[in-house]
């Protein structure tokens, strides 16, 4: 045999038996992986020696990836806030992570006060973008149906440069028709319309769809 | 004339060692990563790209530094070429110079390569590319200038492998080199604040040259930001290849 295809038989019989031999390690990694996400605190952004950047990129494609595996699965959260938190305090002024975050942890983590506090946590950071401030308006209406709260945070939302016209609308239609179901139909017309994100997007249509249904049914005594 | 000769031999060499390949490690981490990770994202591709393809034009290009830089002496000392060419009235500094030029010439070749490649991905993804993300290229270009003369001035008086560890080790050091001010601000010792106050001066403030986080909220430098970093970047590295040349100068060959 050619000393060539000798090294490569020996090298593919090794490589075979290595893998034979490997443990399991995706399963084993699958059970800890939750509890290994990175560090968080002050030394945070000193560990990625200037990559904060890219560092933040890859933290939110993390969030994103547990995301999707618990919302096709358990439909449980635990580490969802933990995520986005260190996502901003890599980069402060990324709102995705403080919006997307606190949506997921209203809606479907059932833990409305993480989310409430990653929203704060975003207003702190950026107190003039105006998508933060009207996703707080948002949450306060369809969440916690607090709506002198949602007015007042369209209203700042409202404010903010480069703010929409619908926010102007929004803070208006909120102080006088608080709870009325068309409010919300439009709030999450709006969200649909508005966002990037492919799941808020579909989940926001679905809401839509959800509520409009629910006007019909009730007839025009209900609307 | 002497250390442009050496600098065209240099830059052949670092060609001769397919350092440009190093392009392609760069256009997998952004083509692969645009790719890839854009599904993943959720709206953010373009930013997951532009991010990513930032750091790892500082990160591949400290990489091809260290790799090519850091036998750049050496290889001239084990082949012993370095007693022909010095048997000429070529002076050390002349030589040393030489190196550092074509190093250079090879990094701006792959660098330029490497921003055209995210420039070219970014313009396909969202048909939209900030000038701060140019900004942000040229910061780490200065940056690698000085990683470069660092690998420079090591390899030539220690061996490859210590030349690589110490320009990677000084890397690492020089994004910390703002902490150690602070530390010094801080400490209660004053000898203590003193020793951390002239370690800091003699790091490299690589910090200055970071401008990702800016580039991705479109900031751009204002002239004295960018002027000053330069400035640094350019007495840095001329401090760097003196200390260098004196240290080379001082060398017995045998």
């Amino acid at each position: 045999m050619r000393p060539f295809l000798r090294g490569g038989l020996a090298a593919a019989i090794f490589w075979a038996a290595a893998v034979w031999l490997a443990p399991d390690s995706a399963s084993g990694r699958a059970e800890r992986e939750e509890f290994l996400y990175y560090p968080s605190g002050p030394f945070l952004r000193n560990a990625v020696m200037g990559y904060d950047q890219a560092a933040s990129a890859v933290a939110w494609l993390e969030t994103v990836q547990y995301y999707g595996k618990h919302a096709r699965g358990d439909q449980h959260f635990d580490y969802l806030y933990h995520l986005c938190d260190v996502t901003t305090e890599l980069d402060p002024h990324f709102t995705e992570p403080y919006t997307f975050g606190s949506f997921v942890l209203l809606t479907e983590g059932k833990r409305p006060t993480a989310g409430m506090k990653l929203l704060e946590k975003g207003r702190e950071n950026n107190p003039d973008s105006w998508k933060i401030f009207f996703e707080s308006g948002f949450i306060y209406y369809i969440a916690w149906k607090d709506y002198p709260t949602a007015a007042y945070y369209f209203t700042r939302s409202s404010e903010m440069p480069g703010a929409p016209e619908v926010t102007e609308r929004f803070a208006a239609w909120v102080s006088t028709r608080a709870g009325d179901v068309r409010t919300a139909i439009l709030l999450w017309q709006e969200l649909a319309d508005r966002t990037t994100n492919p799941e808020l997007k579909e989940k926001a249509e679905k809401k839509v769809k959800e509520l409009t249904a629910q006007i019909l049914e009730a007839g025009p005594a209900g609307r | 004339m002497k250390a442009l000769a050496i600098a065209l031999n240099t830059f052949r060499e670092a060609r001769r060692d397919r350092a440009q390949w190093i392009l392609l490690l760069y256009a997998v981490v952004v083509l692969g990563g645009a790719a890839v990770l854009t599904p993943l994202a959720m709206g953010e591709g373009y930013r997951v790209t532009r991010d990513l393809g930032l750091a790892a034009l500082s990160l591949i290009g400290l990489i091809m530094i260290v790799l090519v830089g850091s036998g750049l002496v050496h290889k001239e000392l084990d082949r012993r070429t370095v007693l022909t060419v010095l048997a000429k009235p070529v002076r050390r500094t002349e030589f040393l110079i030489g190196k550092y030029l074509g190093l250079m010439a090879m990094v701006t070749l792959i660098f330029a390569g490497m921003v055209l490649l995210l420039a070219g991905t970014l313009l396909i993804m969202e048909r939209r590319l900030e000038p701060a993300v140019l900004c942000a290229a040229g910061f780490t270009y200065a940056e690698l200038g000085v990683m470069t003369a660092v690998v420079v001035a090591f390899s030539s008086f220690v061996s490859p492998a210590l030349a690589g560890i110490f320009t990677l080790a000084m890397a690492v050091m020089g994004h910390f080199s703002g902490d150690l001010l602070r530390f010094a601000d801080t400490a209660g010792n004053p000898v203590l604040a003193w020793l951390s106050r002239g370690v800091y001066l003699v790091l490299p403030h690589l910090e200055s040259f970071n401008w990702r986080a800016e580039a991705a909220y479109g900031v751009l430098p204002d002239p004295s930001q960018a002027g000053g970093a330069a400035l640094y970047a350019l007495l840095y590295t001329a401090s760097l290849l003196a200390l260098g040349s004196g240290i080379f100068t001082q060398r017995e060959f045998r």
